[in-house]
């Protein structure tokens, strides 16, 4: 037998072949194993730009498959372009059933957002990594680098966090806050805001993080600890919430909220609306501001 | 045509994507064929063969095309084909001393062993805009294929005239040799035979061995060989002294693999590429005066600058300080797939980090009041 | 249509199991065993799963029993290799010097670490007669699972899981009806103790 009989055969061309997706189930299996470190893996060029989301869809075409339902979004909504380009890449690539709903989804490709729906067991968040190095912005030389996630030794980031502190009053770390993972690695969050980092502690879902660029990928198990790093006396600060989503929409006092994004208006205001648009739209319908048949279905099968 | 608060981001896709292929084939201009781009745009389809990191003429040439013109978004067009290509074998080892020179020149010596051949070149070709009217420019063109047409066919039918091949003209001795009989070259050679790094497997990190150096710098973004080379011969990074040039090829090399079944080598075709060695004038405190250091630099297709760029950057590794970034920079920053993807990904959405920095923004400024007051 | 290959969707279905295996170490997961042919042993699907050309294979001397090094070599392309350089080691009644042969990586280097595939008789979730039982702990488990083990030994038991993080080897044992479990070396395996009684289920 010649090696090329030797060849796992897949079905209709993909856009990764067998030997492209074991690569990268290799390297998930070892990121499973040592949560929050970056392994190194083979990635691939992908029809999307290296920046664009390679790296997470690199994750999702290598483990989804028949039985899977794929919801891809950016930035919370699932209508955005770049969402709707990746969601119809996999769809013909892999031959998948989408969803805009999260609870439906078992596969969840995210830029930047985690859902605000409670997702369970079984279900697999994809996060796109643009920038996989937490301490990027404390250590330029990358074998230094190598050597303080290899020891743990995460004090130079300590001392940036006191040094903002200091001079700010606050830790002004904005997104992509930096966390420990299985009390052993810190990890980069992905630029998800800090209202996201909560829900993936001791979360029941596997989060998986593709750097299709910086070719790492790295993974928190479910029920992992992951906090994020501050000072005993200084309280993890999430966004808070500034006004009113301009849907009308009225959570019950102490019921978490949705991370909201604001819309400048030309008359010098803001208004306010739910990033996790798909959400928003059912809290909506629950509550009688929404007719549901009037949400339109925005995909069309090629 | 909606952006990202557009709902129906799929409908604002097919309409982009309308727009571009209507563009491009409803153009009033002529259809391109691929011949054409091969054969007057060859530098291009070089170019994009070598930062793909795929020799094939035509899929360079499609890639060429569909990007219309744009030479890293034809390089990404190959890297992805070939993801979706299943990799089931490696060559044997070229031995480039094999090579079937189309063009050779040795800067170093006047008269090299072995011949210069000065072969196709743009170098001394005046810099001056040819504005030869456009019928008598195609008019000329046509007459010479025409022509050259006649020749062949004459030839052909005559079976007088045989192009002898010299074998040992077309594949001159390296001056490396020469240097190393004068006893005047670092002698880098080892006895063991080390596995090459396969960079598409294993992503190079600092630290990793020089063949993942080399196959980086092989398939990296020309121009960010070329800036990086000018920052390290006049700009602020000075880990070059003084080179001169050993070998500058362009030729051809055989490409062989093992007969599965009766387990001998066969040819089964040719690449073209670009050879460079580089000789550098060491100078350092540390470094041995008598003698040179060489480096090597080779690259798919006709394009010198970018191999006499990498073979620059392959000694300046070698003498560059402890602390110098130019490894890091030359493994992480040259590839002009991830370099151009990352930078063009500014125009993606980032309306939900923005909104977290204006968050921050106002919280420091409120501690501020409150602490003033 | 059963061969010694795997197709394309029975890999994806296979490498679902080994990744929820291993992202809730002590649960139970089934491998698609229709997909192959029966003759194939249950600890050649680890690597007839992952394994492509570049990858390298062992067994030890027991597992030898059958051909497996040549199945899975001929299957995925893999390099077979002596146990210590394997990538993935086939395991069948390991020895405790056999499986510490394993490759463990390092911290700077973690993903060099083996991945074990180890015959069991059964694995069960409840004690039973004759099993040894494992107290895991760790990512992916919350608070304590537990699981029982039959036909390893307990010193090789001993030595699964968390010892020298991030360096280690990753382990899942296969029973030979196609059940898995996982014991990444992210798991503390705190207790081995050998269950004497069974458990009467109440119905």
């Amino acid at each position: 037998m010649t090696v090329l009989d030797a060849l796992p055969v897949s079905a209709p061309p993909a856009v990764l072949d067998e030997s492209s997706k074991r690569e990268i189930r290799r390297a998930v299996l070892t990121a499973i194993a040592v949560p929050g470190y970056q392994v190194p893996f083979g990635s691939r060029e992908m029809p999307v730009a290296r920046g664009w989301g390679s790296g997470g869809l690199q994750i999702t075409l290598a483990i989804v498959g028949d039985s899977d339902v794929v919801k891809v979004y950016d930035q919370g909504e699932d209508g955005g372009v770049n969402a709707a380009n990746l969601r119809r890449l996999i769809r013909n690539s892999e031959g998948v059933d989408t969803t805009t709903d999260a609870r439906q989804a078992t596969v969840i490709q995210t830029r930047h957002r985690v859902p605000e729906d409670e997702l369970c067991a079984g279900q697999t968040l994809v996060l796109q990594v643009p920038v996989p190095e937490p301490l990027r912005g404390v250590e330029r030389d990358m074998t230094e680098l190598a050597r303080m996630h290899a020891e743990g030794d995460y004090s130079k980031m300590w001392v940036s966090l006191y040094e903002d502190l200091v001079r700010n009053g606050v830790i002004t770390k904005t997104t992509g806050y930096p966390c420990l993972v299985g009390g052993r690695y810190v990890m980069a969050t992905t630029p998800i805001p800090r209202w996201d980092v909560p829900p993936l502690h001791q979360a029941p879902f596997l989060s998986l993080f593709g750097a299709g660029r910086e070719k790492r990928i790295y993974a928190i198990p479910p029920h992992t600890d992951v906090e994020p790093l501050t000072f005993d006396d200084v309280p993890f600060e999430v966004e808070a919430v500034s006004a009113p989503c301009r849907c009308g929409l009225v959570v019950p006092d102490g019921d978490r909220q949705s991370y909201q994004v604001e819309l400048p208006q030309q008359d010098g205001t803001s208004v306010w609306a739910c990033s996790d648009t798909d959400w928003c739209s059912r809290q909506r319908v629950a509550a009688g501001l929404l007719d549901p048949n009037t949400m339109t279905e925005t995909e069309v099968d090629l | 045509m909606g952006y990202v608060a557009a709902k129906g981001g799929f409908d604002a896709i097919r309409a982009a994507e309308d727009l571009v292929t209507t563009t491009r084939r409803e153009s009033a201009s002529s259809w391109l064929e691929l011949d054409q781009i091969i054969g007057r745009l060859g530098y291009a389809v070089d170019r994009v063969m070598g930062e793909g990191g795929l020799w094939d003429e035509t899929t360079a040439a499609l890639a060429f095309r569909q990007a219309e013109g744009d030479v890293i978004e034809s390089a990404h067009l190959v890297r992805a084909h070939r993801s979706t290509l299943p990799r089931f074998g490696t060559t044997d080892t070229i031995d480039a001393d094999e090579i079937d020179v189309i063009r050779r020149i040795v800067p170093a010596f006047r008269e090299p062993p072995g011949p210069q051949l000065l072969g196709r070149t743009l170098d001394y070709t005046g810099r001056l805009l040819d504005t030869t009217n456009e019928d008598d420019a195609r008019r000329g063109a046509l007459e010479a294929a025409a022509a050259r047409a006649e020749t062949v066919a004459l030839i052909e039918s005559s079976e007088q005239i045989e192009i002898e091949n010299e074998a040992e003209v077309r594949v001159p001795g390296r001056l490396l040799d020469v240097l190393r009989t004068m006893d005047l070259a670092v002698d880098r050679r080892t006895s063991t035979d080390p596995e090459p790094a396969d960079i598409a497997r294993v992503p190079a990190r600092p630290g990793a061995p020089r063949s993942a150096v080399l196959s980086t710098m092989a398939r990296a973004e020309s121009g960010a060989l070329v800036a990086l080379w000018y920052r390290n011969i006049l700009g602020p990074d000075r880990n070059l002294h003084e080179v001169t040039l050993g070998e500058v090829r362009h030729g051809r090399l055989p490409v062989r693999v093992q007969h599965p079944l009766i387990d001998e080598p066969v040819q089964i075709g040719m690449v073209r590429v670009t050879e460079v060695e580089a000789i550098e004038d060491l100078d350092g405190p540390d470094e041995d005066r008598t003698k040179f250091d060489v480096g090597y630099g080779l690259t798919f297709g006709h394009n010198e600058r970018k191999a006499i760029a990498m073979a620059n950057l392959d000694i300046a590794l070698t003498r560059a300080e402890a602390g110098s970034f130019l490894e890091q920079s030359l493994l992480m920053t040259t590839d002009g797939l991830d370099s151009s993807g990352f930078l063009e990904h500014l125009k993606l959405p980032h309306y939900v980090t923005f909104r977290s920095m204006i968050e921050r923004k106002t919280t420091v400024r409120n501690q501020a009041m409150a602490a003033t007051s | 249509m059963t061969g010694t290959r795997l197709s394309g969707s029975a890999s994806q279905v296979a490498f679902d199991a080994l990744m929820r295996s291993l992202s809730e170490p002590g649960t139970l997961h089934r491998l698609p065993t229709g997909q192959l042919d029966p003759s194939v042993p249950s600890i050649a699907w680890l690597a007839m799963t992952l394994a492509d050309v570049g990858i390298s294979i062992a067994a030890n001397p027991a597992a030898q029993r059958t051909p497996i090094e040549a199945l899975v070599a001929d299957a995925t392309g893999a390099t077979i290799t002596d146990l210590s350089r394997a990538w993935i080691a086939m395991l069948d009644q390991p020895t405790p010097a056999e499986f510490a042969s394993l490759a463990r990586g390092s911290a700077i280097e973690p993903e060099l670490g083996a991945r074990a595939a180890i015959a069991v008789e059964s694995l069960s979730l409840l004690p039973a007669q004759g099993l040894v039982g494992l107290e895991l702990t760790g990512p992916g488990i919350p608070g304590v699972r537990s699981l029982f083990v039959k036909g390893v030994d307990p010193a090789v038991l001993a030595a699964l899981g968390r010892h020298e993080f991030p360096a280690g080897v990753d382990t899942w044992l296969f029973t030979p009806d196609g059940t898995v479990a996982a014991i990444p070396r992210s798991t503390t395996v705190s207790t081995t103790f050998l269950s004497t009684t069974t458990e009467q289920e109440n119905n």
